[in-house]
């Protein structure tokens, strides 16, 4: 429903209306800031509750004759299968390809590295 | 057929015998805003638009807008318009019923990206308190005898935000539309000059180079839920900026959902070029001798000017103060990205921040005022809507 429109108005009252307008406006931002920080922190509680959730399923049984990996270096976006191959050898190739194909190391996805034996 | 009288009566109806010297003038005006937009590059998506509309309807005898059919006291007759009016008449039945803004703030809302607002919910404060200048020429308009519409359109200059200053006037003071429309995208174009000798007035030296954390990743679930959750608490708040902000929101949800690309890529470009091509002529057919070659024109010029000065300072000041309430975690430059100007004022802050310290890389913190002063400058204008509309 809109006001009735103001048809005239005096200095002084134009300057209370401005005042009252400010704080409205602050008011209104300062609660979608509010509710923004409700929504993340809704979220992240979400998230840990979520993550709990998930520890508390027991793992999957794995086939006991599938051959595991040697060594896993944690990375950002899954995790690196390391074969024969240190963490410090891994790390210089990464930088390797990164280097030689132009590419920032954080768009790059490697699977597993793995040391050939002749 | 006497050939010598069809002469005469060509000459009789062509524009050269119906030309005042005030057709002239606004001639001149024109083309001198078509030379601002080509050549010095001011806003000239919609400059060079408004200006060729004001050229084209001062060019006499063309009767392709009559500004007689939106002002009768009678209201519009939309059959007449369609009926009797000119090209110009029906395209600015657009502007009259706030179409192209809402269309045009849909465009802005899939251009826009929340994500630093929504890293950094302080920023909305900025936004806030750049809205100051609207409020500040509003007062100076009613100390210059302004009519109280006419005066929330010429405040709302200080929003820095044309489509809102256009939906506003639109409905409060249409005959000063053209004015208002061209001082608002003009000194949207002006803001490098006009901001920084502010921002080295008001901030010290110690509290430009201030250096900023880096913001949090968003998640896509936050961008989201952020124009569902900001339209319904606002709109419920202030039925009046259901338009503007529903708009701005459905546009930014296009963009976020992830499954209406298309809707979003159409929004951005296509809808965004046809609306801003009939905006801008439309808003320059409004611009004639009549309406435009007066006392009020310069006026509102110059409280234009003042209205983005204030608004700038607010923003610095309310900068100030969260740096000294933070302890320093936040640069005041960023304040002044709160006048809104998407995303000119952000880069303005930017490198005045490099220029103080050339490792301060302030883009994305400024950019969370600069997209809360969008918000903030419709909140402002519901605000003066809900009261003198």
């Amino acid at each position: 429903m809109m006001l009735a429109a103001v048809e005239s108005i005096s200095i002084g009252e134009s300057f209370a209306l401005s005042g009252v307008s400010i704080g409205i406006i602050m008011g209104v931002l300062a609660c979608i800031m509010l509710l923004i920080y409700l929504m993340s922190w809704l979220f992240r509680r979400f998230d840990e509750w979520n993550a709990k959730r998930k520890g508390k399923i027991p793992p999957v049984t794995v086939d006991a004759t599938a051959a595991e990996p040697v060594a896993k270096a944690p990375g950002s976006c899954g995790d690196l299968v390391l074969i024969d191959t240190t963490e410090r050898e891994a790390a210089m190739i990464m930088a390797i390809v990164a280097d030689s194909t132009e590419t920032p190391l954080n768009e790059l996805r490697f699977i597993s590295i793995k040391q050939i034996k002749e | 057929m006497d050939i010598g009288q069809v002469f005469v009566d060509l000459a009789k109806d062509s524009g050269f015998a119906g030309m005042t010297w005030q057709n002239a003038v606004m001639i001149v005006i024109a083309l001198f805003f078509l030379f601002l937009g080509i050549a010095k590059k001011f806003e000239p998506l919609l400059l060079v638009g408004i200006a060729f509309g004001m050229l084209l309807t001062n060019l006499p005898l063309g009767e392709i807008y009559h500004p007689e059919m939106w002002t009768a006291a009678e209201g519009v007759n939309y059959a007449d318009v369609l009926q009797r009016g000119g090209l110009l008449d029906v395209l600015y039945i657009g502007v009259k019923t706030g179409l192209y803004p809402c269309l045009i703030f849909v465009g802005v809302g899939a251009m826009t990206d929340f994500g630093p607002m929504i890293a950094n919910p302080k920023s909305l404060l900025l936004g806030a308190a750049a809205q100051l200048g609207v409020f500040c020429a509003f007062i100076l308009a009613i100390v210059f005898k302004f009519d109280p519409g006419q005066a929330a359109s010429i405040g709302i200059i200080g929003g820095a935000d044309g489509p809102t200053a256009i939906w506003l006037t639109k409905s409060l003071a249409p005959e000063l539309l053209s004015a208002i429309a061209i001082a608002a995208y003009s000194y949207m174009a002006l803001i490098p000059i006009i901001q920084p000798p502010l921002m080295r007035l008001l901030v010290p030296k110690k509290e430009r180079m201030v250096k900023m954390e880096q913001l949090r990743e968003v998640s896509k679930r936050e961008k989201i839920i952020f124009p569902i959750m900001v339209t319904v608490f606002t709109v419920l708040i202030l039925p009046s900026v259901a338009a503007l902000l529903g708009c701005l929101m459905f546009g930014n949800l296009l963009k976020e959902t992830g499954v209406t690309d298309r809707l979003s890529d159409t929004a951005q470009n296509a809808l965004m070029n046809i609306v801003t091509l009939f905006l801008g002529i439309s808003v320059g057919a409004t611009a004639q001798a009549a309406a435009f070659l007066n006392l009020d024109t310069i006026l509102i010029i110059i409280l234009g000017l003042v209205a983005f000065a204030f608004s700038t300072v607010g923003g610095l000041l309310f900068g100030r103060v969260m740096c000294w309430v933070t302890r320093g975690k936040i640069n005041p430059l960023i304040g002044a990205a709160g006048v809104s100007a998407v995303p000119m004022a952000a880069r303005v802050a930017h490198v005045q921040g490099l220029k103080d310290n050339p490792d301060n890389y302030l883009l994305m913190h400024a950019m969370g005022p600069n997209v809360a002063g969008v918000i903030g400058s419709a909140v402002a204008a519901g605000i003066l809507m809900s009261v003198f509309g």
